[in-house]
């Protein structure tokens, strides 16, 4: 996760999710909350570094980040209405629309 | 910033947000991007900008799901710590390869791994789609068969939409005619939460279902559905499987509680699939007659019922099987197109291996019987797996309802092994129990904490064997006839 963050320069938890699932035997739901927590991690140690080095804008983040956040509570109360194959469905949409985008 | 960029930003944040909060992911794909060509950052701020945005949102969102309990910590945390290490590795990495070519490997693995969650999708959706369709056509004549489900409950269909049930290997008479009326020796009704009633033993009593997960609305029917047992067999015996949802057990204990006398609802908590499941219910009903200890006694004896049935399952994969757990390599295996497996549960130790003619070679009960289920597969794949099963008795039942989710497939074929000798059955358990009185409810127990009041409470040193002759087999035509009184 960490190497592919590195290589990208986004979080990891494109990545997590499915290893989740496939090799440790998560349902969706549980994937998808522990991915989110360890991104979290992932992304607070990142802009820390990034920050020390002065490559961050600050207000630009805030501002995309604080509606972001209101944004995840409301995706993680919806995450609880909708079925196992629902968010299947959306996950397999999500990976082959942003695959196809880095192939094409 | 204008306020243009300020209003994209916003709605930027908000689906980057939403998408992270239902799906888990952080959104830096579409921040990266966004924040070059909206903000005409360099790629590098751009990058560092994205994680602390992704940092901001994902907070709430992970916050909210810890909250829920839904957040593995340890895992989370040791991803967490170990991640930033590889960030040093992927940055040098990238300096030294082509970036086109790794973000083409990256989106061919991303496709792929789309597909197969796609197939998981449209399996789970089938297998939802399947069983209503099962239901409209088994619709037929009202039944007499002890499968009364209340009708207001969400699932249990109407009384003249009562499944017919299968047919055993072996002829089971019904009862002709009540016998008389014995409050004290009533066999309990048998209630299983999301247990398909089946009927597979001689004298089997009355087997109530709830299929599908009862929430607070329906707590009014979950008591009278208990109520209804109570008066009916003087007592019932509950079987709670450990994958029913939460939420349907919570309304169970809440319905338990609100009757006037909760110890008259026994509980019975088991681990075991979803067909197994079934089956024990089917042998606690077949005992409630037999054995003339009462509710507790019943209850008490289902873990040693429980020991003895040996599933068996034929899985088109295991990549999501979470109990046994596959070996990784055969979880891997599951990808690759026209790999089955088969999986065995309640033996010495759980077992998954690759499905080859003739691959299991078990120590069968040979007075047994099996009770096979299919679910878009030949029952025909298993007993090629498992030569012996061909040679027992055998019983179709049809597909459980949550038989995909425990088995992480929508093609299996389930099979359990079980006592077909009920009054055998009886008396083995008897000679193997040393039963007394609970001190706090009176019933007779043989395990503590108690299944009726649900109180921990040892046996008296001196009292157990004076008890025991309480609790006898009792005569197998009176079972057959207290059978029928459901």
């Amino acid at each position: 996760v960490g190497v592919y963050s590195g290589l990208f320069g986004v979080g990891g938890a494109v990545l997590m999710v499915p290893a989740l699932v496939f090799w440790f035997a998560y349902g969706e739901h549980r994937a998808a909350a522990t991915a989110l927590a360890a991104n979290f991690l992932v992304a607070a140690t990142g802009a820390v570094i990034a920050g020390i080095h002065g490559s961050v804008d600050v207000s630009a983040a805030l501002v995309a980040g604080v509606p972001g956040a209101g944004a995840a509570v409301a995706g993680a109360r919806l995450q609880r209405r909708v079925s196992q194959a629902f968010l299947a469905g959306v996950l397999a949409l999500v990976f082959i629309g942003i695959g196809a985008t880095l192939v094409l | 910033m204008g306020a243009a960029e300020v209003c994209a930003l916003l709605a930027l944040g908000l689906a980057g947000g939403l998408i992270s909060g239902l799906v888990g992911i952080g959104g830096g794909l579409i921040f990266v991007p966004a924040f070059t060509l909206l903000l005409d950052l360099p790629i590098v701020t751009a990058a560092g900008t994205s994680l602390m945005t992704i940092a901001i949102a994902t907070s709430a969102g992970a916050w909210r799901h810890d909250r829920d309990g839904n957040v593995n910590r340890g895992d989370a945390l040791a991803i967490g710590i170990f991640a930033p290490l590889g960030l040093l590795v992927g940055i040098t990495v990238a300096h030294a390869l082509p970036e086109h070519s790794l973000e083409f490997a990256f989106g061919c693995v991303l496709i792929y791994t789309g597909g197969v969650m796609a197939r998981r999708a449209l399996t789970s959706f089938a297998g939802t789609q399947e069983d209503e369709d099962e239901e409209k056509e088994e619709e037929g004549p009202p039944s007499e068969e002890p499968t009364a489900m209340p009708a207001s409950l969400p699932g249990a269909p109407p009384p003249e939409a009562v499944p017919e049930l299968p047919r055993p290997a072996h002829p089971v008479e019904p009862p002709p005619s009540a016998g008389p009326s014995d409050e004290s020796s009533r066999p309990p009704v048998v209630v299983g939460l999301g247990l398909e009633p089946l009927r597979l033993l001689e004298g089997q009593g009355r087997i109530d279902c709830v299929l599908e997960t009862p929430d607070r609305t329906e707590l009014p029917a979950l008591v009278d559905l208990l109520q209804a047992g109570v008066s009916a067999g003087g007592g019932v015996v509950a079987i709670v499987p450990q994958w029913f949802p939460g939420e349907g057990r919570a309304s169970f204990a809440l319905a338990r509680r609100a009757l006037d006398d909760p110890p008259l609802v026994a509980v019975y908590r088991t681990g075991c699939p979803p067909l197994a499941g079934a089956v024990l219910a089917a042998c606690a009903a077949a005992l409630g007659g037999r054995l003339a200890g009462g509710l507790g006694l019943v209850t008490s004896v289902l873990g040693l019922v429980e020991r003895r049935l040996l599933t068996l399952a034929w899985l088109s994969s295991v990549a999501g099987l979470r109990d046994p757990r596959a070996p990784q390599h055969l979880r891997l295996l599951s990808h690759a197109p026209g790999t089955s497996f088969v999986a065995v549960v309640g033996g010495p130790s759980p077992v998954v291996a690759r499905a080859r003619p003739g691959a299991l070679q078990l120590q069968l009960d040979p007075s047994g019987a099996v009770a096979v289920s299919a679910r878009r597969a030949d029952p025909a794949r298993l007993a090629a797996v498992v030569p012996q099963l061909a040679a027992m008795p055998s019983v179709a039942v049809s597909a459980t309802p949550a038989g995909p989710s425990w088995w992480g497939t929508g093609r299996l074929v389930e099979a359990v092994v079980y006592p077909s000798d009920p009054d055998w059955l009886a008396q083995d358990l008897l000679a193997r129990i040393d039963p007394w009185e609970c001190v706090w409810c009176g019933q007779l127990i043989a395990t503590s904490p108690c299944p009726c009041c649900l109180r921990h409470g040892p046996p008296p040193p001196g009292a157990r064997r004076s008890q025991r002759a309480q609790a006898q087999p009792v005569d197998a035509d009176a079972a057959a006839r207290q059978a029928g009184l459901g």
